[in-house]
């Protein structure tokens, strides 16, 4: 299953290749940072949404394929045999030949057993992580300087800010325009990228590491990097809240109620935009009862 | 309408509706009204999606079901909605009708 991923990834300018069963668990992958399965899994439950709508025009019908054009690259999903096959690739690529590349791999997936749940975990190529709903944000990867996410990384847009003005600055640095946003942050992820020490957004990745009680709790943590993915991407997002929980020296499991709402604040004082700072404190806070 | 019609194999209908969904034209035997507000539905959703990927905004998507392929281009502040039989490759389709408007 691995070997088809890779098969998928091979076509020039795909980014990444992941196949998930139908409790959202990843079967396989040949993903490259900053994408996961577990990204890729909540980009599967919000597109159920969008087969819902479709969904409403026959409802015995079903989805077996979407393909999404953006930007800076493209999404295409395959549904079969209980399994969704998503890709992710840069306008760069031949969509033609993906798609051929894609029909071919499902046509030897769809050869293949259905694998158990019991032996995921033996295969190399299958993710511990076990993706289901709610939904959980993006987490994000620890890279070394020479990882070849880099140079794809490097193909990918850092987005721009959703107002004029309204980007984000690594801290230190004056924000003043558009063109700050793109050199600041991508600085912050690049000092990410650099950093030896990943943080895990996952309860798998605390290293045995007990919150402590008055922890807010991974949940609202990745409540607070979705509201922040919503404004700057879901890579810039991570880096910045990695950078700010490696200050204080927690990770999303241990941030105290007492840090929280300054790492809410200290990633706002980023943003060179008032109203932009306000409505990020609303939303990061808006669920959480702080 | 009826150049696009001809540019896809087995197309069934296609409309043209403003951002809202409001249909502003259509040709062939669809339910052009209905067509467009599922599209006009799906593109928030699609938006979330570009965002958290970081591959910027939805400029077109296509949604193939056992009955019926569904292909939106988004244009200016329109979107063009066409609807066609199955495909196994809609990737194709959906680059033939980005660069034929």
């Amino acid at each position: 299953m691995h070997d088809s991923m890779q098969k998928i990834t091979r076509v020039a300018g795909v980014l990444g290749a992941a196949i998930f069963d139908d409790s959202g668990a990843c079967l396989a992958q040949d993903l490259t940072p900053p994408y996961e399965p577990i990204l890729l899994a909540e980009i599967s439950t919000q597109l159920r949404d969008v087969y819902d709508n479709y969904l409403a025009l026959a409802e015995s019908d079903s989805i077996s394929s979407l393909v999404a054009t953006f930007d800076e690259g493209y999404l295409l999903v395959r549904n079969f045999n209980r399994r969704t096959l998503m890709v992710i690739a840069s306008t760069q690529t031949n969509l033609a030949m993906l798609a051929v590349s894609i029909n071919v791999a499902i046509l030897k997936l769809g050869r293949a057993p259905v694998p158990q749940q019991a032996g995921m975990g033996a295969q190399q190529s299958v993710s511990p992580v076990h993706q289901s709903y709610p939904p959980q944000p993006p987490p994000y990867p620890g890279m070394s300087s020479s990882s070849p996410g880099l140079h794809r990384r490097d193909t990918m847009p850092i987005d721009p800010p959703a107002t004029a003005g309204g980007g984000y600055a690594a801290r230190g640095s004056a924000p003043s325009n558009n063109v700050l946003h793109n050199s600041s942050v991508g600085n912050s992820v690049n000092r990410a990228m650099g950093s030896s020490l990943s943080i895990s957004w996952t309860d798998e990745g605390q290293g045995g590491k007990r919150p402590p009680p008055d922890a807010v709790g991974l949940s609202v943590m990745r409540h607070v990097l979705k509201a922040l993915a919503r404004r700057i991407g879901a890579v810039d997002a991570r880096a910045i809240l990695d950078e700010e929980l490696r200050m204080i020296g927690e990770s999303p499991a241990t941030v105290r109620a007492g840090q929280f709402t300054d790492i809410i604040h200290s990633v706002a004082a980023r943003m060179p935009n008032a109203a932009e700072r306000s409505a990020f404190i609303a939303d990061a806070l808006g669920d959480a009862g702080f | 309408m009826k150049p696009l019609l001809n540019l896809v194999p087995d197309a069934k209908g296609a409309a043209r509706a403003d951002a809202a969904g409001n249909v502003v034209e259509y040709e062939g035997p669809i339910d052009a009204e209905t067509v467009c507000a599922v599209a006009a539905m799906s593109i928030s959703t699609l938006e979330d999606v570009g965002a958290l990927l970081g591959l910027g905004a939805a400029r077109g998507w296509g949604v193939v079901s056992d009955q019926r392929a569904m292909y939106v281009h988004r244009h200016a502040n329109e979107i063009i909605a066409l609807e066609a039989q199955p495909t196994k490759t809609p990737e194709t389709v959906l680059k033939k009708i980005a660069q034929s408007l």
